[in-house]
């Protein structure tokens, strides 16, 4: 537990060096010292904003893609294997879409609250669908391919919608599919990290039954704990979570996936109140260096953050699993 | 600590929407502290069935359970992880899942919300660990014991629950013969020492015969037979059933 704290405390001391260094380096140019103060518009409205936004994203995705690679007892599970985010994508599609059609898309508030409250809805309504079929069968491969498989038709539906949309509909699906940490205000920030906290003190205050999924249905239902109960509970953390990311920062890939699977590797350790602490710091600092890396890269160019957490995570961890091998 | 679980005219089987499968009927059999039951027949009459509908993973479809005067209804989950343990022919692993981490588990009926680990409880794991002769294996990740070092460890998890009943399922399967060995050994030296009741299905007949104290034999025309291991010559079931390989 000791050695624990320790790993927690280096992670936390990196995360703020990550956010300072984020703030400083991630725009169109570095910071001076002086422009370091909340007076100061771009500090305060565009690299602080950013900043937080892509905190949270690093802390939601992962600790989604934690619970429901325990869940299903696969490393393969993710926010995006299950088919939760692409069903988001297809609910903004269609709220972007027709928004445009009606014309009622310049209204800026309206239609920001009317994506993030589509995202929500698309992301529930796949996750609604997942518990259905989660019922119906025991095997969790089953279950994998069933939300796979989900994926594919929203996916499908989604090139249908974007074939008949209108130019203009079009490029903002597109930009918005692409991924974006800057777009959010602090009221957007305020009610992601609202939601957020308040299910993250859920999922601690739910550990126990957590750490005692990692042995499947049968064997947490003869320790005495409702498996099928908890599953509902797990599940709706998770697309929560991942609801709240896409509604504010669009479909951002891969951290969900791959964060776990890291902190797995790296911490060898079963004990999920570490797994987890270890996935939302990790997570942060992931998302904090690859938003940096997108603006430092290419000189006045800025490179979509999927495009990078996706080039540098996947080697990374093809790293890892050679090094670790056993796992 | 001591139950006694008695069966009464039992059905076991499935419930689906169109049908109702019965899988077995009528099992009735009385199991006291000290018991080493081995639960013989072919595969598919129902014996995981009814080890399943016992431990309460499963809903029985007629007939009473009883653990000494509570049926198994008015229990609750918690109340029947304190009384029931069970291992199960599934894989369990991955996750940097230890052994020491498996068998902890089995102290999960008994902490608190945050699952926090009591001096008492780590000193009961490390017992059932000990006793198991998994001392020199308790770090390593449950992928890469041997199949006989796995069951130890889900056994160890099993005594770590502190339970008077046992319910192991096929534990012997895929074992080598010494490990075959030292698991009835095991399971034999825990029902007698600490008066659990262990309830073993297998296929390793001259095994069960020479540990088990008595006989569950299961037929594949629903016949029903509930005898202590030395009678087994008498019985016309087992000889029906092992074809008289053993008489």
């Amino acid at each position: 537990m000791k050695e624990g704290l320790k790993h927690i405390v280096i992670l936390v001391c990196l995360l703020i060096v990550a956010f300072v260094a984020n703030i400083i380096l991630a725009g169109s140019s570095v910071l001076k010292f002086s422009e370091i103060n909340f007076a100061d518009y771009i500090f305060t409205n565009i690299r602080l904003s950013k900043a937080l936004t892509a905190l949270l994203c690093g802390i939601s995705l992962p600790i989604a893609g934690q619970i429901l690679q325990v869940l299903f007892r696969n490393p393969l599970a993710g926010p995006y294997v299950l088919g939760i985010s692409s069903a988001s994508s297809l609910a903004v599609g269609i709220a972007i879409m027709t928004l445009n059609t009606f014309g009622v898309m310049g209204y800026l508030f309206f239609s920001k609250t009317a994506i993030i409250l589509a995202a929500f809805a698309g992301s529930l309504c796949c996750t609604l669908l997942i518990l259905f079929v989660a019922k119906k069968v025991n095997s969790n491969v089953f279950l994998l391919l069933i939300g796979l498989m989900l994926g594919q038709i929203f996916g499908a539906l989604e090139s249908f919608i974007e074939y008949f949309s209108t130019d203009k509909g079009l490029r903002e699906f597109v930009m918005w599919s692409f991924g974006s940490l800057g777009n959010s205000s602090y009221i957007d920030i305020s009610i992601f990290a609202f939601i957020g906290i308040i299910l993250l003190v859920v999922l601690f205050l739910l550990t126990k039954p957590f750490q005692v999924f990692l042995v499947g249905q049968n064997y947490a239902n003869s320790l005495g704990v409702d498996f099928a109960k908890y599953r509902m509970y797990f599940i709706v953390i998770s697309s929560l979570l991942t609801a709240l990311a896409t509604a504010f920062c669009g479909p951002i890939a891969f951290v969900g996936l791959s964060i776990p699977i890291m902190t797995r590797l790296i911490y060898k350790t079963s004990d999920q109140k570490f797994q987890l602490a270890a996935c939302l710091l990790l997570g942060g600092i992931t998302m904090l260096v690859c938003d940096t890396l997108c603006y430092t890269i290419l000189p006045d160019r800025v490179i979509p953050i999927n495009v990078i957490t996706t080039l540098f995570g996947s080697p990374f961890i093809i790293y890892l699993l050679f090094k670790t091998r056993n796992w | 600590m001591d139950i006694t679980l008695n069966i009464r005219d039992l059905n076991i089987g499935y419930v689906s929407k169109k049908q109702t499968k019965v899988v077995y009927k009528n099992i009735t059999a009385s199991f006291a502290p000290g018991m080493l039951v081995g639960i013989i027949g072919k595969n598919g009459l129902g014996k995981s069935t009814l080890l399943r509908t016992i431990a309460g993973l499963q809903e029985k479809l007629q007939g009473e359970i009883y653990f000494d005067e509570r049926s198994l209804e008015q229990l609750s989950k918690q109340e029947l992880a304190k009384m029931i343990a069970v291992v199960l022919t599934e894989k369990v692993g991955g996750f940097n899942l230890t052994v020491i981490d498996l068998v902890s588990m089995g102290r999960v009926p008994y902490t608190n919300a945050f699952n926090h680990l009591q001096e008492e409880d780590t000193k009961i794991i490390e017992e059932c660990i000990s006793i198991c002769g998994l001392n020199d294996h308790k770090l390593k990740p449950i992928n890469e014991l041997s199949d006989g070092l796995f069951q130890k460890a889900m056994i160890a998890k099993g005594l770590a629950q502190q339970t008077s009943i046992i319910l192991l399922d096929e534990p012997t399967a895929y074992l080598d013969f010494p490990s075959k060995h030292q698991l009835f050994e095991l399971l034999k030296k825990v029902s007698i020492e600490d008066k659990k009741c262990i309830i073993t299905s297998s296929h390793d007949i001259e095994l069960v015969l020479k540990y088990a104290s008595h006989l569950l034999i299961m037929s594949e025309d629903h016949e029903f037979e509930f005898v202590e291991t030395d009678k087994y010559k008498s019985s016309e079931l087992f000889k029906k059933v092992t074809n008289g390989y053993f008489v």
